[in-house]
């Protein structure tokens, strides 16, 4: 074989690369963020326990964002580190945020091990530009960048992911908002604009690695890839209109539930639902590969729970072959497995029930979630999973998302032993 | 036959006359060999107090446990079955002493009488052929007496080998029917929790059923260990052959560990063709052969030898007698074939040495393959696999307080450790009793000097666990817009 083709590319190629070494030292363009949305009148994401991606705008106006898919650390949970995959360093990956008009230009770097692609979920485009990879595209091989340009014509929620080996890469973690704001910025206005992914996964207590393979057998169940107590809460002022929108990557459907309130149902990944056509919901059934917009007066103040209505979605973690203890006298098997055990500390558990669970706290294997450790003012909360709070202060300064401290309840207005 | 002159039986008395039983009755050169080679104290008792004493000596022993060595002590100064092998050694020392002594002379009294005189005489006959042989005879005896003492020492450490072996395996029955029991009680656990949930509606009369027939299953292995380990202690008791009212021993547990290093005897070969004693038997064999063979062709005009030499096999212990020699006159027989035949004895006692040591190299070899490979099977099961069992407990123990595992799979775990617990028990075992049979291949001692250590098997076993194994960092924080809350005090009513 001859070596000589492949040695002169080689040298061509290391020429044109010092080339573009040298070419490279132009001014940093201006990058903008969240906060330029603001200052043009729209209300910018509130990404739970995420950002929104920045970007940079070339003279034709084109906005430039630049997704790096890569391998990443998640902790889901105080104690629980996850190997995942997703966009520059998070899953899921940063919300792109643009407006109805613009002119996105998306480069897409793969620094994964195996090529990848992204599909723009919901979004209007040409067909080039949709993302399936080997239908609409090529591949984009491990090592190099794609660019992905299109006109953004309608506004509302939609996502984005993989669309190469996707069981997988969305498995472990490949997803993230892609965010149209209306042109008008008056259009479809709110205070606060709140957004969540939700993703279950499967992570065999004592690992740190999910196991794409599994379909309906999942034990960590996550909003933006963390696990109450670790999620953020949403905060409010008494008064302001709230948005909440849902997408769900998962393999089931998520009835997610406020307390206290009810959404009016305002949107879909199709787009927005005209007014006479939204309704009222307290929980908002998101189905698979679809997202979910729901809005609310925040009128009642409270610390008010906020999550997915299937009730093993708000525990972890979870294994679904346990023996039916509750009510099972285990006294006289304890006492043999005790004068067996070699390691002490044997404890029988869950004759009474499962709520011991949340307020002992009992080692876990290495690297697992933690037992529902979420604490609120009158003990153990006893969620994990899919639950955060939805926390309304007559005080909370506009534009401030710090949380609270725990509501205080008017006196009379909280429920209490019914015999002194 | 002739008649001697009285002055000459001075003479022949002298060169009998120092013939009596020393009062080791050859035993002390057996003795010495136990004591001092073998490190194993030995008793042979000539008189009924002597083994009365012995008797009385163990019966104190043991009210308490039995260590190994004082086993062997107790066989090698109390076993009768030993007892009767030493005894041939005494026989042996007899023999000796019997060829050292001439035949009684015999005495004739004549008288004869007519009517014109009396005669009468007195003679004192001595067999000229015993005299002639004397020499003969009494090395020879003092060559079988040797091979004896040789073979009672075989016997010896054969003994010391067997009892090790019987006691080894008593020893790991005992705890093999301890690890049984823990199972049986795993099982038993399991079956009562089985039960409860089955009363309390949460269990299937089908499930339930299973749980007991698995206890039941294991009741009945833990049973067929407990009588096992019975047994084995029988064996030994037999082995030892103690009194009949000594019906039960304790036994001083646990099996000894397994050496912290693997020792691999280099030049074995060399070691064995010095101490083996089966070795040394066939070559003393070949030599009495070999003498047998000079005075048949020396003594050819004199009759027949017959040195009454008898084939054994290396340990046994048969009887010999004594050697014989009778005179013939060499009219007929001129002893031709009998020379042949004592060179063709000559050839097949070189065979038998040649077949001896290929056998006892080859015997030493295998022993020694053996035991390097029972050392690595026990080994892997001490150092690894029951460590790795012990992790899997822990953890599942884990899992189960924190409710990702059921009492099930914990009781499923502990049973695991046993499992793993008893074939480590039993590499343990096997490990000993392959260590005892090459100590004995080898001569019957094992030369340190020559140890070397082969690298540890775990050395080369790439799939070591780190238990230290690093849970990832988080690669980027996200920038986070909230604080968490719930380090907040808790709210006072």
């Amino acid at each position: 074989m001859n070596y000589l083709p492949l040695l002169l590319i080689q040298l061509f190629t290391a020429f044109t690369c010092s080339l573009m070494g040298a070419v490279k030292d132009t001014p940093t363009p201006r990058v903008y963020t969240a906060k330029d949305l603001q200052s043009a009148g729209h209300t910018p994401i509130t990404t739970l326990n995420g950002n929104s991606l920045e970007w940079t705008v070339d003279a034709e106006g084109t906005k430039t964002f630049h997704l790096t898919a890569e391998p990443v650390k998640r902790e889901f949970a105080p104690g629980m580190m996850v190997d995942c995959w997703g966009y520059n360093g998070s899953t899921p990956g940063p919300t792109i945020e643009a407006v109805e008009g613009d002119r996105v230009r998306i480069l897409v770097t793969n620094h994964l091990p195996e090529p990848t692609s992204v599909h723009w979920h919901g979004v209007f485009l040409p067909n080039g530009m949709d993302g399936v990879g080997g239908l609409n595209q090529k591949l984009i091989q491990a090592g190099e960048t794609y660019v992905y340009e299109f006109p953004l014509i309608q506004s509302g929620t939609f996502m984005y992911h993989p669309h190469v080996d996707e069981m997988l890469q969305m498995a472990l973690g490949m997803m993230g908002f892609f965010i149209i704001h209306p042109k008008n910025p008056e259009a479809h206005k709110v205070d606060r604009d709140y957004c969540f992914l939700i993703q279950s996964w499967s992570i065999d207590p004592g690992t740190f690695k999910p196991n794409p393979a599994v379909m309906t057998d999942f034990n960590t169940w996550t909003f933006n890839s963390k696990v109450y107590p670790a999620i953020d809460p949403m905060v409010a002022r008494t008064g302001e209109r709230v948005r909440f929108r849902f997408g769900n990557l998962s393999m089931t459907n998520h009835p997610i539930h406020i307390h206290g309130y009810a959404f009016t149902v305002t949107g879909t990944d199709g787009g927005w639902i005209p007014a006479s056509a939204q309704w009222p919901e307290t929980t908002i059934d998101v189905p698979v590969g679809a997202t979910r917009t729901g809005e609310l007066i925040a009128y009642a103040p409270g610390d008010w729970a906020f999550h997915c209505h299937k009730s093993h979605h708000t525990m972890g973690p979870m294994i679904h072959d346990l023996p039916v203890l509750t009510g099972v006298d285990q006294s006289e098997a304890t006492k043999h497995i005790q004068a067996l055990m070699p390691h002490a500390d044997y404890m029988e558990m869950g004759t009474s029930g499962m709520h011991d669970m949340a307020a002992m706290q009992m080692p876990t294997p290495k690297n697992t979630l933690p037992m529902m450790t979420g604490k609120g003012p009158f003990g153990p909360i006893g969620m994990g999973g899919m639950f955060t709070l939805f926390q309304v202060r007559d005080n909370q300064a506009p534009h401030d998302y710090t949380p609270p401290a725990w509501y205080e309840a008017p006196k009379g207005t909280r429920a209490h032993l019914a015999s002194p | 036959m002739r008649l001697l002159q009285v002055t000459t039986l001075g003479t022949l008395l002298l060169l009998s006359g120092c013939a009596s039983m020393p009062k080791d009755a050859g035993f002390g050169a057996v003795k010495s060999f136990s004591d001092k080679t073998l490190n194993h104290n030995v008793q042979w008792h000539t008189s009924d107090a002597s083994y009365q004493e012995a008797a009385a000596w163990l019966t104190e022993r043991l009210k308490t446990p039995l260590d190994i060595d004082t086993a062997i002590r107790i066989g090698l100064v109390y076993s009768p079955s030993l007892q009767a092998i030493y005894a041939e050694v005494g026989i042996a020392q007899a023999n000796v002493v019997q060829a050292s002594l001439l035949k009684n002379p015999g005495f004739t009294l004549g008288y004869m009488s007519n009517t014109h005189y009396h005669q009468s005489n007195f003679n004192l006959a001595i067999s000229i052929a015993d005299l002639i042989t004397q020499p003969t005879r009494r090395h020879i005896a003092t060559q079988q007496l040797e091979q004896k003492q040789l073979q009672v020492e075989l016997a010896i450490i054969d003994f010391i080998a067997q009892t090790k072996k019987v006691y080894y395996s008593a020893l790991a029955a005992g705890e093999l029917a301890q690890v049984a029991s823990k199972s049986e009680q795993s099982a038993l656990a399991a079956a009562i929790l089985a039960s409860e949930q089955y009363k309390s509606g949460s269990l299937s009369l089908r499930e339930t059923a299973g749980h007991q027939i698995n206890h039941l299953q294991a009741l009945n292995a833990s049973k067929q260990a407990a009588s096992t380990a019975r047994i084995e202690h029988e064996a030994l008791i037999a082995g030892l052959g103690l009194p009949q009212n000594l019906s039960q021993i304790n036994l001083e547990g646990p099996l000894p560990e397994l050496p912290k290093k693997n020792c691999l005897y280099s030049d074995i070969e060399a070691w064995a063709l010095e101490h083996r004693l089966d070795i040394r038997i066939a070559q003393n064999k070949l030599n009495l052969l070999c003498d047998q063979l000079g005075f048949t062709r020396n003594m050819r005009t004199l009759g027949s030898l017959d040195l009454g030499i008898q084939n054994q096999n290396a340990s046994g212990t048969g009887t010999t007698t004594g050697p014989t020699l009778a005179l013939e006159l060499p009219l007929f027989d001129q002893g031709k074939a009998r020379i042949a035949r004592a060179e063709v004895q000559v050839l097949q006692a070189q065979m038998i040495l040649l077949d001896t040591v290929a056998q006892a190299l080859s015997q030493v070899r295998t022993a020694q393959i053996k035991a390097q490979t029972a050392y690595e099977s026990a080994y892997y099961y001490q150092q690894m696999m029951q460590p790795l069992a012990d992790t899997m407990l822990r953890e599942t123990q884990t899992r189960q307080g924190s409710m990702l595992a059921s009492p099930y799979e914990l009781l499923e775990s502990f049973n695991n450790t046993q499992n793993i617990a008893q074939s480590a028990l039993q590499s343990l075992y096997s490990y000993w009793g392959a260590h005892t049979e090459f100590e004995r291949t080898a001569g019957g001692i094992l030369p340190l000097s020559l140890c070397t250590n082969p690298p540890p098997a775990i050395d080369d076993y790439p799939l070591l666990l780190n238990p230290q194994s690093p849970v990832p960092e988080e690669s980027v924080k996200p920038v986070e817009l909230h604080h968490h809350m719930h380090s907040m005090p808790d709210m006072k009513m």
